[in-house]
């Protein structure tokens, strides 16, 4: 009889367990979807970009895409443009939010923070090349000066083409005229060496791959660039060479160009960007911008355009790059325009029933997974843990300093020694390809994020975060999976997680189980991928 | 136990008979002992007793156990192994910086093409890695990366080395992602992949063919072989004897080669002991006191034990750093006794996995500043390891970025170090 009675108030206690824990899961989540990567609406058409894109899908016989969920968009959107992930608040208020404009005033704001200036320097960084180090060795106080110049141009907005005639005209010293050393950022300072990098960067292409013929005509509009030491240690003079002849040039297009003696060259080669119907210039930026936002170029790989690697979508590049002319060349619009493409908003994880998926995704309709670049990913965990990294530079001498506070994407210095970045593939920063970033995934980075007593220390820290401490824990399941996936826990992910957590016998087991999930949240696909 | 006595007397014959074609098979694997910095060659492999007082600070010379080759007074243990290397005295290059030296003294090439080649841990782990098949990476850096270049260069991440971070002198080695941070048991460890595999959402979500989850479960796989499985017992030194960890020297330096020992056991094709502090601009001799004690227990005893278990001729070791120093000692303030960056002539040393031990190659004059004969350049050295391990200098070195390119450039007119090589042929 005791025996019995006792049975029956466990079950009762059970039975409230359960009525208790419905009553809270139904205040928590949302009416719980199919998906939490997806709405079941398709993208919107809106723009020139989204029509242009979805004839492109009717061509192919792929459905409308559905459309991503707010949670996934704001993290997708807050990763991509400002390198970060979206705090609990910005996450919530964004997918809490009924307003039909929410999507294009969250880009507006987060292309207008200072986390924007911070991320798409690292971008242009990668591509001009700012590192200390062999084979660049610019030297730390250069490699400062030309950082702050990369994200003046963020910060101010600068047309893009007025920021490239900046590089390309400047003269002067290496520490004193920051714009000189996108020609010392070159592992081969001679013409040909710095014609390859002007392709590069200002046209996409690879001139190597030219025929010599052409590659020496190129090189020829950089013959006269030279370089010249100081009494300062390191400092360096770019100067343009004195010359009393007439040049005969050739453009890249065929046009033979006169230049009296005592005028630049370069602006010669500056204007053959700028004119009407370059096929180069506006075009490497769209396509870059649209590679960093989306994972591919529309012509792959993302810079090396030329006639025989044709864009998968014509029309497309075209109208960005004709976008980006008619805005003056400004790459907030630009990074706008791409953002708030359909494209751009497409789910990740389609329905099930969605037919050749890996189709869509080759031809952007189903969104492609990305892992977080190094410097990203090391924010993130510096962000979610409170512990952030330190970074100091010994080589070269004078040894770089960097305050802890600093985030990892704002480095400056590609010569940073961090093993942690060179294992998940920050680039070399050696030619400015974009292929020099990986973001593919290895078995040694997973065995990092499985075992790294590094990532262990900082996992150790995450209950000391102000809106963890002192809460219990089956509080903190909703805030944990916001902050790590930007979404509230699905039912079944609530409810094994308090199954598995009423299966811990007592305190030491249920700290333990605390430290288990942070480490297991930082090892899911959701976490390290963008998606 | 008669098969295994069968097959092993197989393999002699088998081996004997390489040997009598005069051919070998290539060294398994490689140790880099790499003297980050630039070590000098006076206190090292060529020592100038009779040399002015500003040259050698007064320190002499040792006799070896090889009759006629003299090393320098610091490197006691050294001159008793000195029959299982040869000392290079002539290395010679244009570069004194320390980015463009070690550029040169690990990929074979000249900087400044505008392409960054891969250095030769990294070439050598792409040649090897079919036959090694392996759950411990293919190039393994002891402890911390060299920092100077990508050592990948253009090859495919795959063959970038593993860094195992942490201090082998210390009771428990622990390297970083392999051997899991203090206090976690199996068992636990197992707990949580359990509940990852429940937890990761997104998988259960994405498309069935997704190729980037795909290669993120496969990863995965592999990790979870590697911690769970035996690989990381590799690096628990607690399985060797104290006497052996005390008699490389409980220092960083010391427990690395032991560790490169047992890296070489496994089969690992090459590993790189990074061993810093060498560059002495400052209180050079203080310096060279507490470098040259360590690493010539270190390196001696890597030797002896390499022999001992019969696995030195299938090891090639190098040591050497990026260059040498100044021959002339700077007495002035802020140096106060130091030297400085040196490569016209600098010293290095090669054993075991067919090069012959008990040789010395080049002279150098008076003050081992300038070379007198047989200059021997970053890329004879290089090739001629390359050669030992199998690897056609001269052949193709296949790459993702399609450039068409020899693994290195071809040999000076000096030509590799053929008169070191045991054998006259290597079999790949």
């Amino acid at each position: 009889m005791p025996r019995s009675t006792h049975h029956f108030r466990r079950r009762l206690r059970l039975q409230l367990c359960v009525v208790v824990a419905t009553l809270v899961s139904a205040a928590l989540f949302a009416v719980d979807v199919s998906s939490p990567y997806r709405k079941d609406s398709t993208v919107p058409v809106h723009s020139e970009i989204d029509r242009i894109l979805a004839a492109h899908w009717e061509r192919l016989g792929l459905a409308r895409p559905c459309e991503a969920s707010d949670a996934v968009f704001v993290r997708r959107a807050t990763l991509d443009l400002c390198g970060r992930l979206p705090t609990n608040d910005e996450a919530r208020d964004y997918v809490a939010k009924q307003d039909p404009d929410k999507r294009r005033q969250l880009i507006e704001r987060l292309v207008n923070s200072e986390g924007f200036i911070e991320y798409w320097s690292l971008h242009f960084c990668d591509l001009l090349r700012v590192k200390s180090e062999f084979p660049i060795n610019l030297w730390p106080n250069a490699v400062y000066g030309y950082q702050r110049r990369v994200q003046h141009f963020l910060r101010e907005n600068e047309p893009y083409d007025h920021f490239v005639k900046s590089l390309l005209l400047a003269t002067g010293s290496n520490f004193r005229v920051p714009e000189v050393n996108f020609y010392r950022a070159t592992a081969n300072r001679r013409a040909a060496g710095l014609a390859r990098a002007a392709a590069l960067t200002f046209m996409g292409a690879r001139s190597d791959q030219w025929p010599e013929i052409e590659q020496q005509r190129l090189a020829a509009f950089f013959d006269c660039v030279a370089c010249k030491s100081t009494k300062e240690w390191k400092e360096e003079i770019v100067y343009l060479k004195e010359r009393d002849t007439e040049l005969v040039l050739t453009r890249p297009d065929g046009k033979v160009v006169r230049v009296p003696p005592g005028a630049d060259p370069r602006q010669v080669f500056y204007d053959y960007l700028r004119e009407d119907g370059n096929p180069y210039f506006a075009r490497a930026l769209a396509n870059r911008v649209w590679y960093w936002l989306l994972g591919r170029g529309i012509v792959h790989e993302a810079d090396d355009l030329r006639a025989d690697n044709p864009p998968l979508i014509p029309e497309l590049l075209d109208a960005l790059a004709a976008a980006l002319v008619t805005s003056g060349y400004d790459l907030r619009y630009l990074c706008r325009l791409v953002a708030s493409s359909a494209a751009y908003c497409s789910a990740s994880c389609p329905p099930p029933e969605y037919a050749q998926p890996d189709l869509a995704r080759e031809h952007f309709a189903v969104f492609a997974l990305r892992r977080l670049p190094a410097e990203v990913l090391d924010d993130v965990i510096c962000d979610l843990t409170g512990v952030s990294s330190s970074y100091s530079s010994v080589i070269p001498e004078p040894f770089t300093y960097v305050p802890p506070e600093a985030r990892t994407i704002a480095l400056a210095d590609g010569s940073i020694s961090s093993s942690f970045l060179i294992l998940f593939g920050r680039p070399a920063r050696d030619d400015g390809v974009l292929a020099e970033r990986n973001n593919g995934i290895n078995g040694k980075q997973r065995l990092y994020l499985f075992n790294s007593g590094d990532l262990y220390r900082k996992l150790g820290r995450i209950g000391q975060r102000d809106d963890f401490k002192g809460r219990p824990f089956l509080q903190n399941i909703p805030a944990l999976y916001w902050l790590f996936y930007s979404r509230p826990p699905t039912r079944d992910e609530y409810q094994l997680l308090r199954d598995e957590w009423s299966l811990q016998p007592g305190g030491k087991a249920r700290w333990r189980f605390q430290q288990d999930l942070a480490w297991v949240f930082i090892n899911t696909s959701e976490f390290l991928y963008q998606h | 136990m008669n098969i295994i006595r069968a097959i092993a007397l197989l393999v002699c014959c088998l081996v004997a008979g390489l040997h009598a074609a005069g051919a070998r098979k290539s060294a398994r694997s490689v140790i880099e002992i790499w003297v980050w910095g630039g070590p000098s060659q006076l206190e090292t492999f060529d020592p100038k007793p009779n040399a002015p007082k500003d040259y050698n600070n007064g320190l002499k010379a040792i006799p070896t156990n090889v009759p006629g080759i003299e090393i320098g007074e610091m490197l006691p243990k050294l001159a008793l192994q000195a029959d299982k290397y040869s000392i290079i005295r002539t290395m010679t290059h244009p570069h004194r910086g320390h980015e463009t030296a070690t550029y040169l003294m690990q990929t074979g090439r000249e900087p400044g093409d505008g392409k960054v080649y891969p250095a030769i841990g990294a070439v050598i782990a792409m040649f090897k890695a079919k036959e090694y098949q392996g759950d411990i990476p293919p190039y393994v850096i002891l402890t911390i990366p060299k920092g100077r270049f990508s050592e990948i260069g253009f090859l495919s991440e795959e063959y970038s080395p593993l860094v195992t971070g942490g201090n082998p002198s210390q009771a428990r080695f622990i390297v970083d992602g392999i051997v899991p941070p203090g206090g976690l048991s199996s068992k636990e460890l197992g707990q949580r992949f359990a509940l990852l595999d429940k937890l990761d959402t997104l998988r259960q979500h994405a498309p069935a063919a997704c190729p980037e989850l795909q290669a993120f479960a496969e990863a995965g796989t592999y990790a979870r072989k590697v911690i769970e499985g035996d690989a990381a017992k590799v690096f628990d030194l607690s399985l060797e004897e104290a006497a052996m960890r005390d008699r490389y020297g409980r220092n960083s330096v010391g427990q690395s080669c032991l560790v490169a020992r047992r890296l070489v056991q496994v089969g690992v094709p090459y590993i790189t002991i990074n061993a810093q502090g060498w560059d002495s601009h400052k209180r050079h001799f203080e310096t060279m006191k507490q470098r040259t004690a360590e690493m010539d227990q270190a390196f001696a005893t890597l030797l002896q034990d390499l022999a001992e278990k019969d696995l030195l001729d299938s090891t090639v070791i190098w040591w050497s750093g990026e260059f040498g120093r100044g021959p002339k000692i700077d007495w002035e303030a802020p140096w106060n006794g130091g030297r400085n960056h040196y490569s016209k002539c600098f010293s290095a040393v090669v054993a075991g996995g067919g090069f012959a031990g008990g040789r010395v190659v080049g002279v150098s004059d008076e003050v081992a500043g300038e070379v007198v004969s047989r200059p021997v350049a970053p890329q004879d050295l290089l090739g001629s390891i390359y050669e030992l391990c199998g690897i056609d200098p001269d052949g193709p070195l296949p790459n993702p970025i399609g450039l068409q390119s020899t693994v290195l450039p071809p040999a000076s007119p000096a030509g590799r170090l053929k008169e070191l090589y045991v054998h006259s042929e290597v079999k790949p």
